[in-house]
C-alpha cells in the first residue's frame, strides 16, 4: 500500500490518525501495553482487509478500539474454548455497537486516556533517550528500524531499549484512575517536557538526516496534546514555540551543512504556514495572561519571526522576555541567551557584563566561550577573543559548530593583516559611546551597521573564500612554519593567518593548495588539542607535470617516499613526506 | 453562478500527513485549480488553519465570550473552500468530484453563495481595464 496512492491513503493516514486514541483506550481496557499494541495490530489487520471493501468507517478510532478489544477478548477466550465473535463486515460504519461505543467514548475520557499513554513513556526512572525512543514507537508508531537510525544504533540494540524500558514500566504502578486536576495538570507538565525533548532531538541534527524527521513528529504528538487540552496556554505555547523554529530549517543550513546564523539566514525560505499558526497560537496564549516558560520562549520566537529582516528585531522586547524566563525558569543558559539581546541593545559591553558572572556555570559550555569571544573581538580584545575562541573550539559538539567559530577565527586574522590597531580604535574608539550600537544597527540601508549587529562577526571583513567542498584541517607542530614550507613546496598561498602567541603557535591559517583550500593549526593540549603523529592518510595533489612538482617539493625539503612512477591503473603516481610528518601524494592522471 | 465548496474533513488524518504526502495531495489538486483557473471559474481558495489555531467570539453574553478553538466541536472540520463561478449545480458537482478523487476523504458541502464585498485592497480589474 503506497501512502501517496490516493485509494489506498486515506487508510493509511485514517490508521496513523487514530493511532494515539486506539491505543491509550487499549491501554486502560487491558492495562498491559504489550497486550494493547498486540490488540491494534489485529484490528489494524482487519481494518486492512475491510476497509477497501466497506469504504472508511464514520469514526476510524471507534471502529480500531471495538475490534482491537474483542480480538483481544477473543484471543483470551480461544486459550479457554472456541468461540468466535461475528466477523468484522458485520461491524458497518452505522452499527449500533460502534456508536454507542463512540458515545461512551466522550472527549474527556480519551483525553485522559492518551494522557496516561504519554506520560507512562515518561517514567522518571527512564533516561531521556528511552522516553523519546518509548513514545516514538508506542504513541506516534514509528518502527524501531526507523528510531535506531534516529539515534544512530543499531536496530537490535533500540529494540532491546524499547524492551527494557517497557519491562521497567509493567513492573511499576501505572495509574490506571482518572487523574484530578492537580494530578492531570502534573502530569501535562512531564508530557510536554518530553515532546519538547522529542523536537529537540531532531532540531539539534542536521538537515536531511533521519532524526531531523524528529521535529516532525514531535509537532504532531504537541497537535495531539493541544487538540485534548486546547484552553492550556502553556501547550499552546509549546506547539508555537516548535513550529516557529522548524519554520526555519529551509534557512538554517547552507549547501554544506554548516550552520547559518539567525542574522545571516535568507527570510524568504522561512515557512509562512507554521509561522502564521505559531503567530496565532502565541496571540490566543498571551490573552490567558498565564505566562509560563513555553509561552515566553515562543513570544521570543515570534519577535524573531515577525522580522521581515534582522535588522528590523525587536531586541528590546526580546531583551524584557528573556528577563520574563530569568524569572520563571532561572538558568545560566537562559541569562547567556539574554546577554545576547542586551548586546545588541546596549553594545558589546553591555553584553559582555552579563556574560561574565556566568564564566563559573557555564565554563564548559561551547556557546558560552562563542559568545565571549564575539563580543571580545567586537571591543577589539582580540588577544582575549582568540583565547576564548580557542576554547569555544575545544568544546564544540559538532564539526559545524567548530567550523564555525574557525570562520570568525579566519575574519579576526584578516583583519589582522590591515593595520592592526586601526580597527581596534575605530571599534573601541571615542565615536562609539556618542552613537549607541543598537542605535546605528537599526537604520536600514547601512551596510557597515547591518554587519554590526550580527552577533558574532567581525564589521568590517568579509570571510576568505573556502575552497573546495571537503576541506583537511591538520594539526602539525609549527603551523605558521608549515605554512611557510607548502609555500616553497607546493605553492600554496597564505588566504589567512593568525598572529602567534607567546609560545609562536597559532589557532588558524587557512591556505590554497592547487584550487584547494587547507587549514592548518598548532596543537593547544590545555584545550584539549593535544599533538598526534600524523598517520592513516596522505593528501593527494591531482597535478599536471607531476615530475616538475614533486622535483619542486623535493627541493625544498620534503622526503621522497616514492618517485612518481607509471601505476597499474594506468596514472603517474608519487609519494612524498614533509617534515611535518605529513605524507602527501601526487597524481597526474593518464591522459 | 457562485457557488462555495466547502471543505469538511477529519483534521487529525491531515495533520498525520508526512510533509511528501501532504505535498502529494496539494499536487494533484494543483492539477484541478490550474485547469479551473485557465477556464476562468475559480474565485478565491482558501486552506484554514487547524482549528486548534482558532478563536472563536460567542456573542450572546454581554460582553461576548472569547473561547479557545472553532465554534463546533465535530468529528469533521472545516478546512478550507473554494469559490468557483459555474453554470449550475451539476457543474459545481462535477468539480467537487474532481477535487474528491484528488484528495479523497471527508465531504464537500456545495452552497451557492452571493458576493457581499470582493476584497476591496485588491485593484478593481474594471478600473484596472478602463
Amino acid at each position: 500500500m503506497s501512502a501517496t496512492d490516493p485509494d489506498s491513503a486515506w487508510i493509511a493516514a485514517a490508521l496513523a490518525a487514530s493511532r494515539p486514541r486506539v491505543i491509550a483506550a487499549l491501554l486502560r481496557a487491558f492495562r498491559d501495553l504489550d497486550t494493547a499494541e498486540e490488540a491494534y495490530h489485529e484490528a489494524v489487520l482487519r481494518a486492512l482487509r475491510t476497509w477497501p471493501r466497506t469504504g472508511p468507517p464514520r469514526d476510524a478510532a471507534a471502529w480500531l478500539i471495538l475490534v482491537g478489544r474483542n480480538a483481544a477478548l477473543d484471543g483470551k477466550r480461544r486459550r479457554v474454548r472456541e468461540t468466535p465473535l461475528p466477523p468484522e463486515e458485520a461491524l458497518s460504519d452505522r452499527d449500533d455497537a460502534e456508536a454507542a461505543l463512540a458515545e461512551r467514548m466522550d472527549a474527556s475520557a480519551y483525553r485522559d486516556d492518551i494522557l496516561r499513554l504519554l506520560f507512562i513513556c515518561c517514567h522518571p526512572e527512564l533516561p531521556a533517550t528511552q522516553q523519546i525512543a518509548l513514545a516514538l514507537r508506542i504513541v506516534s508508531g514509528l518502527s524501531v528500524a526507523r528510531i535506531a537510525r534516529a539515534f544512530l544504533a543499531s536496530e537490535a540494540a533500540m529494540e532491546q531499549r524499547i524492551t527494557r524500558a517497557k519491562g521497567r514500566i509493567a513492573r511499576s504502578a501505572v495509574p490506571y484512575e482518572a487523574p484530578g486536576p492537580a494530578e492531570r495538570a502534573e502530569r501535562l507538565g512531564t508530557v510536554s517536557a518530553m515532546v519538547y525533548l522529542v523536537f529537540n532531538a531532531g532540531y539539534s541534527a542536521g538537515t536531511g538526516t533521519e532524526r531531523a524527521a524528529l521535529c516532525e513528529e514531535a509537532i504532531r504528538l504537541g497537535r495531539l496534546l493541544l487538540r485534548l487540552f486546547g484552553s492550556d496556554p502553556e501547550v499552546m505555547g509549546l506547539m508555537a514555540l516548535m513550529l516557529l523554529q522548524h519554520a526555519r530549517t529551509p534557512a538554517r543550513f547552507d549547501a554544506e551543512g554548516a550552520i547559518i546564523l539567525l542574522d545571516d539566514q535568507d527570510r524568504g525560505l522561512w515557512r509562512r504556514p507554521m509561522i502564521a499558526e505559531g503567530l496565532a497560537l502565541v496571540d490566543k496564549a498571551m490573552r490567558h495572561r498565564a505566562p509560563g516558560p513555553y509561552q515566553v520562549q515562543a513570544a521570543i520566537a515570534a519577535l524573531h519571526a515577525r522580522a521581515a529582516r534582522p535588522q528590523e528585531t525587536d531586541w528590546a522586547g526580546i531583551d524584557a522576555l528573556y528577563a520574563t524566563l530569568e524569572r520563571l525558569q532561572p538558568s545560566p543558559v537562559v541569562s547567556l541567551n539574554r546577554a545576547v539581546a542586551t548586546a545588541k541593545i546596549g553594545g558589546p559591553a553591555a553584553g559582555l557584563a552579563r556574560v561574565e558572572p556566568l564564566a563559573k556555570s557555564l565554563n564548559g559550555y561551547f556557546h558560552f566561550h562563542g559568545l565571549r569571544g564575539a563580543l571580545l573581538m567586537q571591543l577589539g580584545r582580540d588577544g582575549e577573543a582568540r583565547a576564548a575562541m580557542g576554547r569555544a573550539i575545544a568544546l564544540a559538539g559538532t564539526a559545524a559548530e567548530a567550523a564555525h567559530i574557525r570562520m570568525q577565527l579566519d575574519r579576526l586574522s584578516r583583519d589582522a593583516e590591515r593595520p592592526w590597531k586601526k580597527r581596534s580604535a575605530r571599534v573601541s574608539g571615542a565615536a562609539r559611546p556618542a552613537r549607541p550600537w543598537g542605535e546605528a544597527a537599526r537604520k536600514p540601508g547601512d551596510a557597515a551597521e547591518e554587519e554590526r549587529t550580527r552577533m558574532s562577526q567581525n564589521p568590517e571583513t568579509a570571510p576568505a573564500p573556502v575552497k573546495g567542498g571537503l576541506v583537511a584541517y591538520l594539526t602539525v607542530d609549527g603551523a605558521l612554519k608549515a605554512a611557510e614550507f607548502y609555500a616553497r613546496a607546493f605553492g600554496a598561498e597564505t588566504v589567512t593567518a593568525m598572529p602567534a602567541d607567546e609560545q609562536g603557535r597559532t589557532m588558524h591559517v587557512h591556505l590554497h593548495v592547487n584550487g584547494s583550500s587547507l587549514m592548518l593549526s598548532d596543537a593547544y593540549p590545555e584545550h584539549g588539542h593535544p599533538f598526534r603523529d600524523p598517520q592513516g592518510f596522505n593528501l593527494t595533489l591531482m597535478v599536471d607535470e607531476i615530475d616538475a612538482r614533486y622535483a619542486r617539493a623535493v627541493e625544498a625539503g620534503a622526503t621522497a617516499v616514492m618517485p612518481p612512477t607509471e601505476m597499474f591503473w594506468g596514472d603517474r603516481y608519487g609519494q612524498l613526506r614533509d617534515p611535518f610528518g605529513v605524507l602527501w601524494a601526487m597524481n597526474q592522471q593518464k591522459r | 453562478m457562485l457557488y462555495a465548496i466547502l471543505c469538511y474533513k477529519d483534521e487529525d488524518v491531515v495533520a498525520a500527513w508526512t510533509e511528501a504526502e501532504d505535498a502529494a495531495v496539494m499536487a494533484r489538486l494543483g492539477t484541478v485549480h490550474e485547469r479551473l483557473e485557465r477556464q476562468g471559474k475559480l474565485g478565491p481558495s482558501l486552506r484554514l488553519l487547524p482549528t486548534t489555531a482558532a478563536t472563536t467570539l460567542r456573542k450572546g453574553g454581554e460582553p461576548p465570550l472569547v473561547i479557545n478553538g472553532p465554534f463546533a466541536e465535530t468529528k469533521e472540520q472545516l478546512l478550507g473552500f473554494y469559490v468557483v463561478d459555474v453554470a449550475d449545480l451539476d457543474e459545481a458537482l462535477a468539480i467537487a468530484r474532481d477535487l474528491a478523487a484528488a484528495n479523497p476523504g471527508g465531504a464537500y458541502e456545495l452552497r451557492p453563495v452571493l458576493l457581499y464585498n470582493p476584497d476591496p485592497r485588491m485593484p478593481d480589474p474594471r478600473k484596472a481595464a478602463g
